[in-house]
């Protein structure tokens, strides 16, 4: 257990007799950005709005910075939820200046932002005359500029476009290791979070999953043997995660890509294969392959 | 807190409710004057006219030999008996706290347009007391329950300071601003209200106690008693506010409780009136309260104010704000 963290243990939470959040057990760490992917209603919102302190949890617990979540906790969290809007009457610098008077950041201090989300004209118009995308990029900039150590956000990239979502990566990962943040970001979308996170968890029927990413390149092979036996040969001899298509076919997925030319170059193997298929690959296919969520479709 | 008043300045609902009021007390005020006629002495006592204080013990002796020579036979002897008892009571205070008849009358007796500051002053107060109840509510649901309609209430209560900070911020601008408007409906109240200062100068009352005060003191007192009601009964509005996230359903249920606690139950219980938390009324002498007592009151109601707005502000704390 890290001291600069939020460590979740146990945390359970219902609504009503449906149970959105079982025994959910996470530790976002400063520093490090934490990506999260689940279906609709599979307890990714419930669980940052908990953990904002918007609405309560049943049992378990959280603690940050090994204390339990309490009314000091808020300072320490940012939070973006995509619902959450801002007053149409203010022009975006009035609303900044207005939110931000309650963490006693400055709007002057991170000007360098309204230029990044290309927001510099727009701070001096009205809210309410913003576009979607205007709003959600408006919300992330309010998000970044708040003094906190962790940052929670809820689809941050549902409306943006890809110059803005491209921003927004190069901002947390220069929050989480220039400023030491934690990120927890929560994307229907495994592709979103490609690049960024240093690890992955999937949340389904309010249970976490959780899946070791490296950086390397992960890429898939279906591998077609002479026969069933060298199949299983190959099974017995490489330490490859693996998937049975067929008697003489198997999909594998290797991490590395010098692997499969050490592969080609074990006689063993390459005398048995008869073809090889480089299959088209992301985390999201790694996932529904090899992690046994087969229900998880976007 | 200044960022409360700013958001309030900003918005169309805070201009409104201040031209309203203001206009509202103006026109009162304008109607008061139109409408005020001349009358003489304002006495329901049946003491008799004095203009020395040398007649006050004549009459002081005369109570007192008519109480001695009551028929005790008689069929009205205890009616007649009391009215006796009650002047003797005055002619006695009178006696030590000497003042001229013509600048006597009596609270009991005062209604109507008639050429006096306490009327005025009495009529306007409960006008701004009432006005001041409506701007609550208005004022309060902008504060509080817009934040959920807007779904503002996310970035609010999520941008780093603790609930309690934002709820008590609120709380203190809501109530300055309370505070302010009621100040600045009293002046336009004094300004409107130039032709009554002139008016009597002491107000006896009669009751189980009898009692001299100054006019002007009175309506002092008036308004302090007013001031910790209006902000009592604000706080709670505002603590009914915070309960409920529908903006509707807020106003809704602040509005049944002022009607429930603020008229139906003083209807039915007027002498009890003084003892709720909401008192739509400023004649505090009609129910017999010393003035010792109505600070011990007073002191009561804020002791309730302090309570009821920690309850409050944990309660808040705890709620689900999504």
């Amino acid at each position: 257990m890290n001291n600069n963290s939020i460590l979740i243990k146990n945390l359970s939470k219902k609504f009503r007799k449906n149970e959105v959040l079982r025994n959910i057990e996470l530790e976002l760490e400063q520093s490090k950005i934490i990506g999260m992917v689940g279906q609709n209603g599979s307890g990714k919102t419930t669980l940052i709005r908990i953990l904002s302190q918007l609405i309560p949890f049943d049992s378990g617990s959280i603690k940050l910075n090994g204390e339990a979540l309490s009314d000091k906790s808020i300072s320490e969290i940012g939070v973006y939820l995509c619902e959450s809007t801002f007053y149409p009457n203010f022009t975006g610098l009035e609303n900044l200046s207005y939110f931000l008077s309650l963490s006693e950041a400055k709007v002057l201090e991170n000007r360098d932002l309204f230029i990044s989300f290309c927001m510099e004209q727009a701070i001096n118009k009205k809210y309410g005359s913003y576009s979607t995308g205007m709003k959600q990029r408006f919300g992330l900039i309010f998000l970044l500029m708040q003094k906190c150590n962790y940052l929670l956000l809820d689809e941050p990239m549902s409306n943006l476009d890809y110059e803005g979502a491209k921003t927004l990566k190069k901002e947390l990962k220069k929050a989480s290791k220039e400023d030491n943040k934690g990120v927890l970001i929560v994307s229907h979308h495994l592709e979103e979070l490609d690049n960024l996170c240093d690890e992955l968890i999937v949340i389904k029927d309010g249970v976490i999953k959780k899946i070791e990413l490296t950086n390397k390149r992960v890429i898939e092979y279906d591998l077609v043997f002479n026969d069933s036996n060298s199949k299983n040969v190959f099974k017995d001899i490489t330490n490859i995660e693996f998937r049975d298509l067929s008697d003489k076919k198997l999909r594998v997925l290797i991490d590395e890509e010098d692997m499969i030319k050490k592969i080609f170059t074990d006689k063993r193997i390459n005398n048995s294969l008869t073809e090889v298929i480089k299959v088209k690959d992301n985390w999201q296919k790694r996932y529904i392959e090899f992690k046994g969520t087969s229900n998880y479709e976007e | 807190m200044k960022s409360e008043w700013y958001r309030l300045i900003k918005s169309d609902v805070f201009y409104i409710v201040c031209f309203l009021s203001v206009l509202f007390i103006m026109a009162v005020s304008f109607h008061y004057y139109q409408n005020k006629y001349e009358s003489s002495i304002y006495l329901t006592s049946q003491i008799e006219v004095y203009t020395s204080i040398e007649d006050i013990d004549v009459l002081l002796t005369d109570t007192i030999e008519s109480i001695d020579n009551l028929d005790e036979n008689s069929t009205d002897y205890n009616s007649k008996l009391e009215k006796l008892e009650t002047n003797k009571k005055i002619y006695t205070y009178l006696q030590e706290n000497y003042c001229p008849f013509e600048e006597l009358y009596e609270f009991s007796a005062i209604n109507g347009y008639e050429d006096d500051s306490l009327v005025y002053y009495q009529t306007n107060g409960n006008m701004i007391y009432i006005l001041l109840i409506v701007v609550s509510i208005v004022i309060g649901s902008f504060m509080l329950n817009q934040d959920f309609l807007l779904k503002t209430q996310i970035n609010l209560y999520t941008a780093g300071s603790s609930r309690k900070a934002i709820y008590f911020r609120k709380l203190k601008t809501y109530i300055s601003l309370v505070f302010l408007l009621y100040v600045f409906m009293f002046m336009i109240t004094l300004l409107f209200g130039t032709d009554y200062v002139i008016g009597k100068d002491y107000l006896l009352l009669v009751g189980e106690e009898v009692n001299i005060i100054k006019t002007s003191t009175y309506i002092l007192y008036m308004l302090l008693i007013n001031l910790v009601d209006i902000i009592l009964l604000s706080s709670i509005i505002f603590m009914i506010l915070s309960i409920f996230k529908n903006l509707f359903a807020a106003i809704f249920v602040s509005v049944i409780f002022i009607a429930i606690f603020g008229f139906v139950v003083p209807w039915y219980y007027p002498n009890l009136t003084i003892l709720f938390l909401i008192q739509p009324t400023l004649d505090w002498f009609s129910v017999n309260v010393s003035i010792n007592g109505l600070i011990f009151l007073i002191s009561i109601k804020l002791g309730i104010l302090l309570l009821l707005t920690i309850i409050s502000s944990r309660v808040f704390n705890k709620r689900k704000l999504v």
